[in-house]
């Protein structure tokens, strides 16, 4: 094993890695999934070759800052979640909760643990913005302690007004330059103007996909997009690799859509998935559902949630898309949010997924619930975690998605399907 | 005099005073906690407030930007207690020249919001003689601080919020404690920590807890928005500033013999924090004790135990 850990930082490994793993997953004749294999294994050769600094960051930090930047950008949280798929995080999280609690997010614990293996890419920098849980600046402060690299905090305010914008535009702005000086980068603004335009042309794409995914039947399983659409979506913005995928992944909708064909063979019921993640270790949910004909139609995830259009000024434009983030903010943002995702998208049922220690999400989640509630539709809090399996209660959360299913039967119990 | 219920240590309460309003901090002193309105998953503490606001009879109620779960007491206080009138101050994490401009411009809002409350807006003059009737009372509490008082009644006489009207219920230490202990985290509810711990040879440092000494200091004169927001970001901070947290523990943990951390279950800024303090406890040598609270406002016997056992050991 610590060989494949030293190797997994090697450049010349993920040289050779790549083209034997592209090859082996195009057999699923997957057009996305094969760019996002490809995708990982260049930014994380890319990350190891160390011929560009390596910059930290958190999902919500606007990834297109960092292309913008011409340096590589790594998302401890989205490595933690790729390691929970492998069903690799019980050592890292028991190493990482030796020093955190356990009651914080397992993704944290995840990535903190996975520091004593040695196989994440060393950092020159970590940018984190306190953008939507308390985690992403508490988390990078220690980060940065631990591995004495600078940390540079985003503030992002609560508030959405031009004030808070303002005050998000100046961070932006000391950030940028801040970052130069620390990596001794000459890079011009115009690099950074250059990534926005693209991560804008992504996000056009990203709509264009939203758009076709409220087709009847389902075209697109939602697990997936909780997975690595929604990798993408955090990590590959700004460069012209994400631009590919999500134009591929338009281009297989598109085609089901013409074709009237779902990804399930019988699609009875079509439920909303709320919450950023779901539980990404091996799990009987999604083939559950699938088995019971219940569509992840769409995930909260993936909503195309940037302004547009935006100011040409990179910082401003930056600013603007930050404030208007549904999740930050008072709770309305997201109850617009769900209630604009359960008419476009013919939902039968909500589940919320309440990840422990995800205070941002399930502490909102009763809320929520009052708003589907009242709207008829059935509502599950799913209590679960993302990263950690020894947290996942198998029997319980059966039983509760059997009852939700009943629940289901009887609401729309005289629905032509 | 109608009261207004703040829930945070950064909530300027001079200009509460100012619009004739009482300042009242919200520390239940009922451990019931509402577990259906709230997820399983929140801090104890807010769980408290929310059910404890069912027996309140407030003119208002003042939160902050201070943590993810306090956001979402703000939406479910909203939402389940439609009647109550709330506002929620927007606080920066960075206590730099930006923060403070910020941060004043949110205190401009906040006094409107009070002027609202009242029907009349705050006029200068009045927010100027709050900012002294309060700096007043200040000057109080830090003649009682040097005095080296029992850091118990003192979290008890804190509880009404900061800076206290009535000090008389603080005692003096006799002689000092054997072992000095630092107490950190985030809000202790469970006074009677402190007077276990003293009462078992140990002296407590000031308590740098939020329900301890998180207040304010003095505010300058000047323009009274820009000089309260200086004083309340240049405050003893809590875990969720931006990096000036590790620099005070560091100086703190030197100055005692034990530490002992009491974090509130899920409260995310210091349970991460935690992972700092230990390893300051490790590279000085110096023991650390972390409790976790539950909102029991008692101390139980397991906890006493606890701390019997960690003083025993460095008596």
């Amino acid at each position: 094993m610590r060989f494949l850990y030293k190797a997994l930082r090697s450049p010349n490994f993920w040289r050779v890695l790549k083209p034997l793993v592209c090859l082996y997953v195009s057999r699923e004749r997957n057009r996305p999934f094969t760019l996002w294999v490809e995708f990982l294994c260049w930014v994380l050769g890319e990350a190891s070759k160390r011929k560009r600094p390596v910059v930290w960051i958190n999902s919500f930090f606007p990834v297109e800052f960092v292309y913008g930047l011409g340096a590589v950008p790594f998302l401890p949280e989205l490595f933690s979640a790729i390691v929970a798929y492998f069903n690799w995080t019980r050592g890292p999280i028991l190493k990482g909760s030796s020093l955190l609690s356990t009651d914080v997010c397992s993704f944290y614990r995840c990535a903190m643990g996975l520091l004593d293996y040695e196989v994440l890419p060393t950092p020159d920098l970590i940018i984190s913005c306190s953008q939507i849980c308390d985690g992403t600046k508490a988390f990078y402060e220690v980060l940065s302690h631990r591995m004495g690299v600078s940390h540079l905090l985003l503030d992002v305010p609560y508030r959405k007004d031009k004030r808070a914008k303002a005050y998000i535009k100046d961070q932006l702005i000391e950030i940028f330059e801040e970052a130069r000086r620390l990596l001794d980068l000459r890079t011009p603004v115009e690099e950074l103007k250059r990534s926005l335009e693209i991560a804008r042309g992504t996000e056009s794409v990203m709509r264009e996909v939203a758009k076709l995914r409220r087709a009847v039947p389902a075209p697109f399983p939602g697990s997936e997009g909780m997975s690595y659409v929604a990798g993408m979506s955090f990590w590959s913005l700004g460069s012209e690799r994400g631009l590919r995928f999500f134009e591929a992944l338009r281009d297989r909708i598109l085609r089901r859509v013409k074709e009237r064909r779902g990804y399930l063979p019988e699609e009875r019921f079509r439920v909303l998935w709320l919450h950023h993640i779901r539980p990404y270790y091996p799990n009987p949910i999604v083939s559950f559902l699938n088995e019971k004909g219940v569509a992840i139609a769409y995930e909260e995830v993936n909503y195309p949630w940037w302004p547009v259009p935006r100011g040409d000024d990179p910082f401003e434009d930056l600013a603007e898309k930050i404030c208007a983030n549904p999740w930050g903010g008072p709770i309305e943002g997201r109850i617009e949010l769900v209630e604009r995702l359960v008419e476009d998208y013919r939902i039968h049922g909500v589940i919320h997924f309440s990840h422990w220690g995800c205070r941002q999400s399930t502490g909102g989640a009763m809320v929520i619930g009052e708003v589907v509630k009242r709207r008829g539709i059935p509502y599950l809090i799913l209590p679960g975690d993302g990263a950690d399996p020894d947290n996942y209660s198998p029997g319980q959360t059966m039983t509760r998605l059997q009852a939700f299913l009943e629940v289901l039967q009887q609401r729309w119990r005289f629905m032509r399907v | 005099m109608e009261k207004i219920g703040y829930l945070c240590t950064y909530v300027p309460v001079e200009l509460v005073e100012a619009a004739g309003f009482r300042p009242r901090r919200i520390i239940p002193g009922s451990s019931e906690k509402d577990e259906v309105l709230l997820d399983p998953n929140v801090c104890p503490y807010l769980k408290a407030v929310l059910s404890g606001l069912r027996n309140e009879s407030l003119g208002g109620l003042v939160f902050i930007n201070s943590c993810d779960g306090m956001r979402r007491l703000y939406d479910a206080v909203r939402w389940f207690y439609p009647s109550l009138e709330v506002y929620i101050l927007d606080v920066p994490r960075s206590s730099d020249e930006k923060g403070v401009l910020y941060y004043r411009e949110v205190i401009g809002d906040f006094s409107r919001w009070l002027g609202d409350l009242r029907g009349r807006s705050l006029s200068e003059e009045e927010v100027r003689e709050a900012i002294d009737r309060c700096n007043r009372r200040r000057r109080a509490f830090f003649e009682v601080l040097k005095k080296r008082p029992r850091a118990g009644d003192l979290l008890r006489a804190l509880k009404g919020g900061f800076p206290p009207e009535d000090l008389s219920g603080v005692r003096l230490k006799e002689d000092g404690g054997k072992v000095k202990v630092l107490v950190t985290g985030s809000l202790l509810e469970a006074d009677g920590i402190l007077d276990w711990l003293e009462e078992l040879g140990g002296e407590v440092l000031i308590p740098d807890v939020c329900s301890g000494l998180r207040g304010a200091g003095y505010v300058k004169e000047g323009e009274p928005f820009l000089a309260l927001a200086k004083a309340y970001l240049e405050k003893p901070p809590c875990a969720r500033m931006k990096g000036i947290r590790r620099q005070l523990l560091q100086k703190a943990v030197e100055e005692v013999r034990a530490v002992l951390a009491y974090i509130p279950k899920f409260c995310d800024h210091y349970l991460y924090e935690l992972a700092t303090l230990r390893e300051i406890c490790k590279g000085k040598g110096r023991p650390l004790l972390h409790l976790e609270g539950e909102y029991t406002l008692g101390v139980p016997e397991g906890i006493k135990t606890r701390i019997q056992a960690f003083l025993e050991r460095w008596r």
